[in-house]
């Protein structure tokens, strides 16, 4: 499932990357901001699915951006001892590329750094914590609204966070000032 | 185990002045009295149990643990000395196999051989450890001295030969029990524990003391079941049991560890 994400992620930023240059999508040039909701994955067996939510601002200019954005995620439960479970916070920074089809339904790719934080708590207790930087990168489908703001599906990968790989997987909402 | 038997039933038996509790919270851990057990039941898992008395082992106050107080049951070392580092994922999911918390709620087999009135019972079970390594069960609270040390290491395991699980056995003759590997110096207790198809019920307890583990033992005619007109069907237990080590931080209390075997056995009315 892992490899085939990450195959899936390679193909579509190479599609919008090599297409962002003849990009000129109706997303409005400037700051903007958004927010997400969601569940998060760890390729680790054993634990429950957590909900996630995102945060992120950034800069937009003609089918490309730059931003960054925090990720916080309810407790990845162990199944056989809830009350144990791993704690993840993730900060990135990210550039994405967007391609826009018909000046309203858009594809997008991002390709970033991630500085994770990660505490293991063993029945209410915090036995370890970790933390290190690492790439992430993810996609998202969507529609632009208006000039202003846009909704979507996005996917985010994070690698290698504690010993598994993370994905986040958001209905999100952008506002673009 | 008698004398638990006996206070379990008193507690059960009487509303008016049965037995209360009393919040962990801001109680010292030189007030608690702690009787805990672990016990590996024929083939299955470890079960360890505990319950917590304010004062000594005859108190009726039961303690509960409130505001961040925790027993946990280990196969490895005391709970408190744990640290991962690295991929943390991985460990912590091992981690929970061997450290479990334990807790009040529905009765795990074979809970009744401790604490017949399971009132204010902690319990969990646990994978089986290898042989020799210690069963560690500890308190730990929040705000308060933890005992995180308490420990007992199961006796060597045995089977009963004698009765099997299904056998019909007459109420007018003795019933014999033998078991495995016996002499090896352990203290075994027999129990009979009789519920009758008219809802009539009877215990029987007998002791062996270390020097007698001759592995064979009889249940005197009579005493496996009252004296009613129904069936019963009567499981017999064989305990063989050891002494552990209880942390020093209680007030009182002990640890002991079991083997116990089980049948099943059928004595109709004569």
């Amino acid at each position: 499932m892992h490899q085939h994400f990450f195959r899936v992620t390679v193909i579509i930023l190479v599609a919008v990357i090599s297409f962002a240059s003849l990009a000129h999508g109706d997303e409005r040039s400037g700051f903007y901001a958004g927010a997400g909701l969601g569940k998060a994955s760890s390729t680790m067996r054993g634990y429950r699915i957590p909900n996630a939510v995102d945060i992120y601002g950034g800069y937009a200019w003609d089918g490309l951006g730059a931003e960054i954005g925090f990720s916080d995620m309810d407790r990845f439960k162990v199944r056989a001892a809830k009350e144990s479970y791993m704690d993840v916070k993730i900060w990135h920074a990210a550039l994405r590329a967007r391609y826009t089809f018909n000046s309203m339904l858009f594809l997008e790719g991002e390709l970033g750094l991630a500085r994770w934080d990660a505490r293991a708590v063993l029945i209410h207790q915090q036995i370890g914590r970790e933390h290190d930087l690492k790439p992430m990168w993810g996609t998202e489908a969507g529609l632009q609204l208006a000039k202003h703001v846009s909704v979507g599906l996005r996917w985010q990968h994070y690698a290698k966070v504690a010993g598994t790989s993370i994905n986040v997987e958001l209905v999100n909402f952008r506002y673009g000032f | 185990m008698r004398d638990t038997m006996v206070l379990g039933f008193l507690c059960l038996g009487s509303v008016v002045s049965g037995c209360s509790k009393v919040s962990s919270e801001g109680l010292p851990t030189a007030e608690i009295y702690a009787e805990l057990h672990v016990a590996q039941i024929d083939a299955g898992a470890v079960l360890a149990q505990a319950r917590l008395r304010q004062g000594s082992d005859h108190a009726n106050t039961y303690v509960e643990l409130q505001g961040g107080d925790d027993l946990i049951a280990s196969i490895r070392q005391p709970f408190g000395d744990i640290s991962i580092s690295g991929d943390l994922f991985g460990p912590l999911r091992e981690a929970t196999r061997s450290y479990r918390l334990m807790t009040g709620g529905p009765q795990q087999s074979g809970a009744d051989l401790f604490f017949p009135d399971y009132s204010n019972v902690y319990d969990v079970t646990l994978p089986l450890p290898d042989a020799a390594q210690p069963v560690f069960i500890g308190l730990h609270r929040d705000g308060q001295v933890s005992a995180p040390d308490s420990q007992a290491v199961l006796p060597p395991p045995f089977e009963l030969i004698t009765p099997q699980s299904g056998e019909i056995h007459a109420a007018n003759s003795d019933l014999a029990v033998a078991w495995s590997r016996a002499t090896l110096g352990y203290a075994m207790v027999l129990t009979a524990n009789s519920r009758c198809s008219d809802g009539s019920m009877s215990v029987t307890v007998q002791s062996i003391t270390q020097d007698k583990d001759t592995g064979r033992a009889a249940l005197a005619a009579g005493s496996l079941r009252p004296a009613s007109a129904a069936t019963c069907n009567v499981t017999v237990s064989v305990d063989r049991w050891q002494s552990g080590t209880l942390d020093a931080h209680f007030a009182g209390g002990r640890i002991r560890s079991h083997q116990i075997r089980k049948a099943v056995i059928s004595v109709p009315a004569q």
